[in-house]
């Protein structure tokens, strides 16, 4: 892995480093001791099947497991002190919206329904310490970057007015409002329609490219994940079975898993137009 | 509009739509045009998709087909009756005629009957002679085993409980058999299994497939002609090969433009590695500017902005 972290600059180190990762319901191990690290400005991407642990991974990461799930091992980031598994909540709070953003599938979940999109907006930037009168004429400017049309009209409206791809677009500006080190995004574009998801793929490329912010990214469709991310991990029964840059794994693929994968998501033919099947 | 299906010489059509049109009232006043004017042919023993995005009308077109909501205009054919005359009454021989097998197994399948029950049901309304034995028989040709009829759909997987679904449309041994978003929810290492599936079997027992789905390369990989609708009209229908080969409309284009593939994604991703050494945000920016594979990115995002 030469392609990683330009070298022009010196870098610190990995801007998150995860080790011996293990998530556990009860006594059954969802997460099998993973281990994998993102440089500063990386874009790594996660593929497997449903089940295989690439959710549960990012959610790891970003302390938001679900209620009765326990993690263990070590989560570090660049810049933070210890192991963010062992870290308080109100600590936690801080990195997540200012460190770290997140998109999840539905933006519908992550929006709250009774709040102005303008207002959840502001709140973000009000949290991590900008003044009332900044914030308001900040979310005018987000709303305009992530290219949503009459910012003024969408921070008046409530999610349900808007349309899937404006939602996600708002989501967006919330993840990206405080230029996060690390913008986790899991299966953004999944629930929008392709014309919709080609140009909310655009906005996320160019939104972590100018905030120099680094992508943790799961898709299972494995052509998004190839024009959005640098390197790829492929996961198999909460296990990382493969990884590398996707130019490799994707056209090399070692585990007979990534083959599968490869194999199941051609369904338009696109590869056996080129080789038999 | 529709010059491609006027111009292919049908012999025996199994579903005839003709200026097919659906209103809704919109409870505050007003009225949505969810169909407008959808002239619409399906040869006997064909495998049709219905592709289109959200709002463009696909799920109505589908339902009005299978007699579970009203056109408001227009007229539908099918197996040579015309349905929009129909009461509700006389519609139970769709029920034989016609089966839907419906995105989520889980909301179709009731959790409280036995895999046995459910699959009989159909053939029980019918006064089937031997449906045990029809059953039996129809499990085992999704590839499930004929001892799981005392199950609950709980204790299946979703891609088994797909083929659950799919046992009991083809039960009543329908003429037709229609996919609304039937792999949708399905993990892509099923989705493969259960679409092949649904073809062998429309194949093997002639059935006229209608399949419905914003997926277009779930289209390709199941039908041989195919139907685009956008925002409640036709925008283009014809043989898939030549539609997707050589789209005649631009919705067409720029649908078919916007699916993301393995190898132009893979050829963006040598050229960030290349420039990587260069700084990463201003390749990153080069790429987004020229990407998408299309000349209309503007207009796409036009478009999504207008809904």
């Amino acid at each position: 892995m030469t392609t990683t972290a330009p070298q022009q600059k010196s870098v610190p180190g990995p801007l998150l480093e995860v080790s011996g990762l293990t998530v556990r319901a009860g006594s059954s191990v969802l997460i099998d001791d993973i281990s994998l690290q993102i440089a500063q400005r990386e874009r790594v991407g996660i593929i497997g099947a449903s089940g295989s642990g690439k959710s549960l991974t990012c959610m790891a990461i970003a302390q938001l497991l679900p209620e009765g799930l326990t993690a263990s091992g070590s989560v570090r980031m660049d810049g933070e002190d210890g192991n963010l598994l062992t870290t308080p909540e109100r600590r936690l709070a801080r990195i997540r919206g200012q460190r770290t953003g997140m998109v999840f599938q539905e933006p519908m979940t992550a929006l709250n329904p009774t709040m102005r999109v303008g207002r959840q907006v502001a709140e973000v930037l009000r949290l991590h310490g900008m003044s009332a009168g900044r914030a308001r004429a900040e979310v005018q400017d987000l709303l305009t970057v992530v290219g949503l049309p009459d910012p003024q009209r969408i921070a008046k409206s409530y999610p349900h007015q808007l349309s899937g791809g404006q939602r996600q677009r708002v989501v967006i500006a919330i993840a990206m409002a405080n230029s996060p080190d690390l913008l986790i995004c899991d299966e953004p574009t999944t629930a929008l329609d392709v014309t919709v998801q080609a140009t909310v793929l655009d906005l996320i490329d160019r939104r972590a490219a100018a905030a120099d912010s680094a992508l943790l990214f799961i898709s299972h469709d494995l052509a998004v994940v190839a024009r959005i991310c640098d390197r790829v991990l492929v996961m198999y029964g909460g296990r990382i079975v493969e990884q590398g840059p996707v130019t490799e794994v994707l056209t090399k693929p070692q585990h007979e898993h990534t083959r599968r994968l490869l194999a199941d998501a051609d369904l338009g033919g696109e590869q056996s137009e080129s080789s038999t099947r | 509009m529709t010059g491609a299906s006027a111009a292919a010489p049908v012999t025996d059509a199994v579903v005839q739509l003709t200026g097919v049109g659906r209103k809704f009232h919109r409870p505050g006043g007003g009225t949505v045009t969810a169909l407008d004017g959808v002239d619409l042919t399906i040869p006997r023993g064909s495998a049709f998709g219905v592709v289109g995005e959200s709002g463009s009308g696909k799920t109505t077109l589908m339902r009005i087909i299978a007699g579970l909501e009203k056109a408001t205009s227009g007229r539908v054919l099918v197996d040579g009756t015309d349905i929009t005359a129909l009461p509700e009454k006389r519609l139970t021989f769709l029920r034989k005629t016609l089966q839907v097998v419906f995105q989520d197994p889980m909301g179709s399948l009731n959790p409280r009957m036995t895999i046995g029950r459910i699959v009989a049901e159909p053939l029980v309304v019918q006064g089937h002679r031997d449906v045990s034995g029809r059953v039996a028989e129809v499990l085992e040709q999704v590839g499930l085993d004929a001892t799981i009829v005392g199950r609950y759909p709980h204790q299946f997987s979703g891609g088994q409980r797909q083929r659950i679904s799919i046992a009991r449309a083809i039960a009543p041994d329908p003429a037709v058999l229609i996919a609304d978003e039937a792999v949708s929810a399905l993990d892509v290492t099923v989705r493969a299994q259960v679409l092949d599936l649904i073809a062998e079997i429309a194949a093997r027992r002639s059935l006229t497939l209608i399949f419905v789905s914003h997926d277009l390369s779930v289209i390709r990989r199941v039908c041989d002609r195919v139907a685009v609708l956008q925002g409640g009209r036709l925008v283009e229908t014809g043989a898939v090969q030549r539609v997707y080969d050589h789209p005649e409309q631009a919705y067409t284009r720029r649908l078919l433009a916007a699916v993301p593939r393995l190898a132009e994604s893979l050829e963006m991703a040598r050229a960030r590695a290349a420039g990587n050494r260069g700084g990463r945000s201003t390749t990153t920016a080069d790429a987004g500017g020229n990407d998408s594979g299309t000349d209309d990115s503007s207009t796409d995002t036009n478009t999504e902005d207008a809904r």
